[in-house]
């Protein structure tokens, strides 16, 4: 029916004129507030050359910077791998009273201020909070240090991996799961052989993302932290503390390293999105 | 156990929230029979299949496979072949991966070497006639393929019975056929006791040993598809198998009257007085042609083999529906708007329960006039 297909043709292609127009606008805006500031952020790291950018990344204090981000990460990113698992798990595969109120709260670090959510672990965990004057009986110390870093950024980074999974898994159903328990497999062979090959990709995504943010969070870290130099700063927070002395050249160095993350995570996405393209052209899909 | 039944189920019954899914569900399923499970959405069939193979939990009642209560038994241990309505096929595995994956996961003291595995694998493809397609994923088959992958993967695991859920729902008509009639084959060689699920007639009438007419969560017929056809216990399973017309009349000395039909040979128990309602076939439904006859042919399709007529009774009646084979109505050749007489060579009463005569309809009405 070749008369009935023109129209539609018709109205999806606009004029030239439009077309070149959106898309100027939309690389405008991608140069100017993407573009710009991260060739800034090398340009000025790079101002007083190599020598100058490598003894600012070097320096014990930004070591140390450097050191506690990667601990963080290291502790808050495998905590979330495995509650964003079970948690999307539950979600999408089972019918449970307060189901909806789990959702609701996984979402809540996406709504909330990161300031806030530190806050909040101080009102906890701080010497005149709740919890402090026990604590520090007891010879823990979670405020200004950094059991306290690594709370609030579990807290903030949480939402990443479970909202990935969720709508992959309710996608999938539990058919395949239910197959594999008919053939006798056990829960946890279920969980490796079926669902963890499902999700593999999806599950890589929101781990980047939730990486990527664990280095970078500024907010809730802030607030716990204490900016104790060498101690308790992470590699945003002596960002900041470098700038405000008028350090351009260090701060925007260690600046760069977080921009190259954020490059590295960036580019991972498009290799998995490339891969589960093939891998969905594959199943016929 | 050739004697016992291979499942027994007692009084089962089950509810999601407020709906009834099964209510006092009792059948036995014979060993190495074939089975039918046939009834309308929503009548309870796929949640009895789900029960049998342990993926659901009956709220009351028994589960015996084997002569062994089985409801403590979780899905694992009960070895139970599976198909799903849509396969289920694990899509990142390959065919020859999905087959194995049942004799991979058993524990290590029972599980096959892997030689063996392969071997049994490559056999069961084999049986399944999919030999060729071993390192295909599930993305890339067709919808039969997948229905003999999953059969093959269910099979792997030697199950003691085979349980299938609207095995050929997803497929064309041409494809469904072919696959029924390779299922029976496959099922007589293998004699394994199997249980599928449909709500499409004649794939149940003309597959299984036995049928189970299922409707609202209860057992409405279990019976041989001549007896379930031929001699539909009640009124549901006279709707749902096949074409019926429903004729009203009243029941008077130990016969249905109705005014404008001869009733050759009556089924069902006159003996009450009352409203009640004739169950016609339309094959059953016989005309001649008729000036002064009290019916009139209103519409006239020819279906390929057969011809399909509408004939009017009484203005603003229900129509009545004959058919007839093509080389029989080359003999009488009616055409719209012909006066005929109508006989029923079979009809089947049954009567109204509980239906006073404010509850007559005008239709009824006007037969009763018709028959003053």
């Amino acid at each position: 029916m070749p008369s009935a297909r023109r129209p539609a043709i018709d109205s999806r292609s606009e004029p030239r004129a439009v077309r070149w127009t959106l898309i100027a606008i939309g690389l405008a805006f991608v140069s100017l507030f993407i573009v710009l500031p991260l060739v800034t952020v090398f340009t000025e790291a790079l101002r007083q050359g190599v020598g100058a950018y490598l003894a600012a990344l070097t320096e014990p204090d930004a070591r140390a910077a450097i050191g506690l981000t990667l601990t963080v990460a290291a502790i808050a990113v495998p905590l979330n791998l495995v509650f964003g698992v079970v948690a999307a798990w539950a979600i999408a595969k089972f019918e449970f009273r307060g189901r909806s109120l789990l959702i609701t709260l996984i979402d809540l670090p996406f709504s909330v201020s990161p300031v806030i959510s530190g806050l909040i672990y101080v009102l906890l965990f701080g010497l005149q909070g709740w919890l402090g004057p026990f604590l520090s009986e007891a010879g823990f110390k979670v405020i200004f240090a950094i059991p306290g870093i690594v709370l609030a950024t579990i807290f903030v980074t949480f939402p990443f991996v479970a909202r990935e999974l969720i709508p992959l898994m309710q996608e999938q159903g539990t058919d395949e799961e239910e197959a594999a328990l008919v053939l006798g497999a056990s829960g946890w062979q279920t969980f490796r052989r079926v669902t963890l090959p499902n999700i593999r990709w999806g599950l890589l995504y929101g781990v980047l993302l939730c990486n990527a943010r664990a280095m970078g969070e500024f907010g809730a870290v802030s607030v716990v932290s204490g900016h104790i130099r060498g101690l308790t700063n992470t590699m945003p927070l002596h960002v900041e503390i470098l700038y405000n002395e008028y350090n351009f050249v260090a701060s925007f160095a260690v600046a760069s390293l977080l921009a190259l993350l954020a490059l590295v995570t960036l580019t991972a996405k498009a290799v998995i999105e490339w891969q589960t393209g093939a891998g969905l052209r594959r199943q016929g899909h | 156990m050739p004697s016992g039944p291979a499942i027994e189920l007692k009084g089962v019954s089950k509810r999601f929230d407020t709906f009834v899914a099964l209510d006092g569900v009792a059948l036995e399923i014979r060993a190495g029979e074939l089975l039918a499970l046939l009834g309308p959405s929503g009548s309870g069939k796929t949640t009895l299949l789900r029960i049998i193979a342990g993926l659901e939990w009956p709220d009351t009642g028994d589960l015996l496979l084997g002569g062994e209560s089985a409801v403590r038994r979780g899905v694992r241990e009960r070895q139970i072949g599976f198909v799903f309505q849509h396969y289920a096929l694990f899509r990142h595995m390959s065919v020859t991966e999905n087959v194995a994956f049942g004799l991979r996961v058993m524990p290590r003291n029972r599980r096959p070497a892997e030689g063996e595995i392969r071997a049994r694998v490559q056999k069961l493809l084999d049986l399944v006639q999919i030999g060729h397609l071993g390192d295909r994923h599930p993305g890339q088959l067709s919808g039969g393929e997948r229905q003999r992958v999953a059969l093959a993967r269910a099979l792997a695991i030697e199950p003691s019975v085979l349980l299938l859920d609207e095995p050929f729902g997803a497929l064309d008509a041409k494809v469904r056929k072919e696959l029924r009639r390779w299922l029976r084959q496959l099922h007589d060689r293998l004699s394994m006791t199997t249980v599928f699920v449909t709500h499409d007639q004649e794939e149940a009438l003309e597959l299984a040993d036995r049928v189970v007419v299922l409707g609202r969560g209860r057992i409405e017929q279990v019976g041989t598809p001549e007896e379930v056809y031929g001699a539909p216990s009640n009124p549901f399973v006279f709707d749902f198998l096949g074409q019926v017309n429903r004729v009203r009349c009243q029941v008077r000395g130990g016969r249905p009257i109705v005014p404008y039909a001869h009733i050759e040979q009556l089924n069902g128990d006159p003996s009450r007085d009352g409203p009640g309602t004739l169950y016609v076939r339309p094959h059953d439904v016989i005309l001649a042609r008729d000036p002064a006859g009290p019916a009139t042919v209103r519409f006239v399709g020819v279906v390929g083999p057969v011809v399909r007529l509408e004939i009017e009774v009484v203005m603003g009646a229900p129509v009545l529906e004959a058919e007839l084979p093509n080389h029989v109505y080359a003999g009488y050749r009616f055409a719209a708007g012909e006066r005929v007489s109508v006989r029923f060579r079979s009809a089947t009463l049954f009567p109204d329960i509980a239906a006073g005569p404010e509850e007559l309809s005008p239709a009824d009405l006007s037969l009763l006039s018709a028959s003053l």
